[in-house]
């Protein structure tokens, strides 16, 4: 009896908050009609390729046939993918290329952002001139750098050569094994600046107060630093680096235009691989398939991000 | 009273002088990372 009354309970209670939203739609009709065409283009643009996506991943998509032609093999395109040898070498790449361009890019900007916090002639100047590589496009960016690592006429080569550190110049980015941290290298040098620009605006918060009082109470520059300046960044460094990670997971134009995913794959991440199954070799529903792995790591990622951003808020709301 | 005249000056020169070490390694690492931004630049314009 007494469950026969909880039960009653509990469809009553859904019954009225199923009610309640109702009634709270009604009477927000206006404000949804408003929203309505941005929700529809959404939809359209958003929801529909992301859905067909879903769907493609399920399906064998042979090249040469039409994409009607699809035939449906469950789970086959996701078990292909996570037997394959070149899925785990990819996602080894993608992990490296993601955490060294973060956690270095990261670092070297919030270091410039410390060294530029205080006063001096030229600050303006040099803080213009450390801005430039995150402005300038990243297929410019590809392209110098591209010939600076030539083995021919690459400055990096004759400098190593000219100082008698190597007998000729390195094949940086037609070796296995020095490609990727090549890459990196170009990939930090267009993101440091946005961590720069990150931390520099997170240093204006840091009350200046606190840290003369540490420096009248006999803190050192890296006790007033560990102490005061740190915590109060901490907010703005997990943002900076979830944007940054994210940024990084999505890159494609450095990695596509430098290497195009070689030699040997030894450069490819996901976003090039992706790319590469689906309109290189016409492997629709395999390349769908990991777009789908993609689009739930970014997923994952966000999560996170939109929890630090609400923590944000939270703390400013109770300061 | 002479030891604590002479001790505080002292405090104070050794403080500042690891002062001085923190800034000459900002400015060391801003010319290392003007170095790494501008050379490409240059580079592309040559």
């Amino acid at each position: 009896m007494t469950i026969v009354t909880g039960k009653a309970e509990a469809r009553r209670r859904l019954e009225s908050g199923r009610s309640s939203v109702l009634r709270q739609i009604w009477e927000h009709r206006a404000d949804y009609a408003y929203v309505l065409p941005a929700i529809a283009v959404m939809l359209v643009v958003i929801a529909y390729p992301i859905y067909y996506t879903i769907e493609l991943s399920f399906f064998k998509t042979p090249p040469g046939l039409q994409l009607r032609d699809k035939t449906f093999i469950g789970f086959d395109n996701y078990t292909t993918i996570l037997t394959s040898e070149v899925f785990w070498r990819v996602t080894w790449n993608t992990l490296i290329w993601t955490l060294g361009s973060t956690l270095i890019a990261f670092v070297l900007g919030f270091a410039t952002a410390l060294a530029l916090h205080r006063e001096f002639v030229g600050r303006g100047v040099l803080r213009a001139i450390l801005i430039i590589p995150w402005v300038i496009s990243a297929v410019a960016a590809s392209y110098i750098w591209k010939w600076i690592y030539h083995s021919d006429f690459g400055i990096i080569g004759a400098v190593l050569v000219g100082l008698g550190l190597a007998d000729r110049p390195p094949n940086f980015i037609d070796s296995v094994n020095t490609v990727l941290p090549s890459l990196i290298v170009v990939n930090i040098w267009r993101e440091f600046p946005f961590a720069m620009i990150m931390m520099m605006a997170g240093l204006q918060t840091v009350p200046e107060q606190l840290l003369r009082a540490a420096q009248v109470d006999g803190a050192s520059a890296w006790q007033r630093f560990w102490h005061v300046t740190f915590p109060h960044l901490r907010n703005v460094s997990t943002v900076t680096i979830l944007l940054l990670a994210v940024a990084n997971f999505n890159s494609f134009i450095i990695p596509w235009i430098m290497t195009g995913g070689g030699p040997s794959n030894a450069s490819h991440i996901w976003i090039t691989h992706i790319y590469e199954l689906a309109f290189g070799r016409q492997r629709w529903g395999v390349a769908s398939a990991y777009s789908v792995l993609l689009f739930l790591t970014l997923m994952t990622l966000g999560y996170f991000y939109v929890r630090a951003l609400s923590g944000n808020e939270r703390q400013e709301g109770s300061a | 009273m002479s030891t604590t005249a002479e001790t505080a000056p002292r405090s104070l020169s050794r403080r500042r002088m690891r002062v001085d070490g923190w800034r000459w390694t900002g400015r060391i690492f801003l010319a290392f990372m003007l170095l790494y931004t501008a050379v490409p630049m240059i580079w592309m314009l040559i």
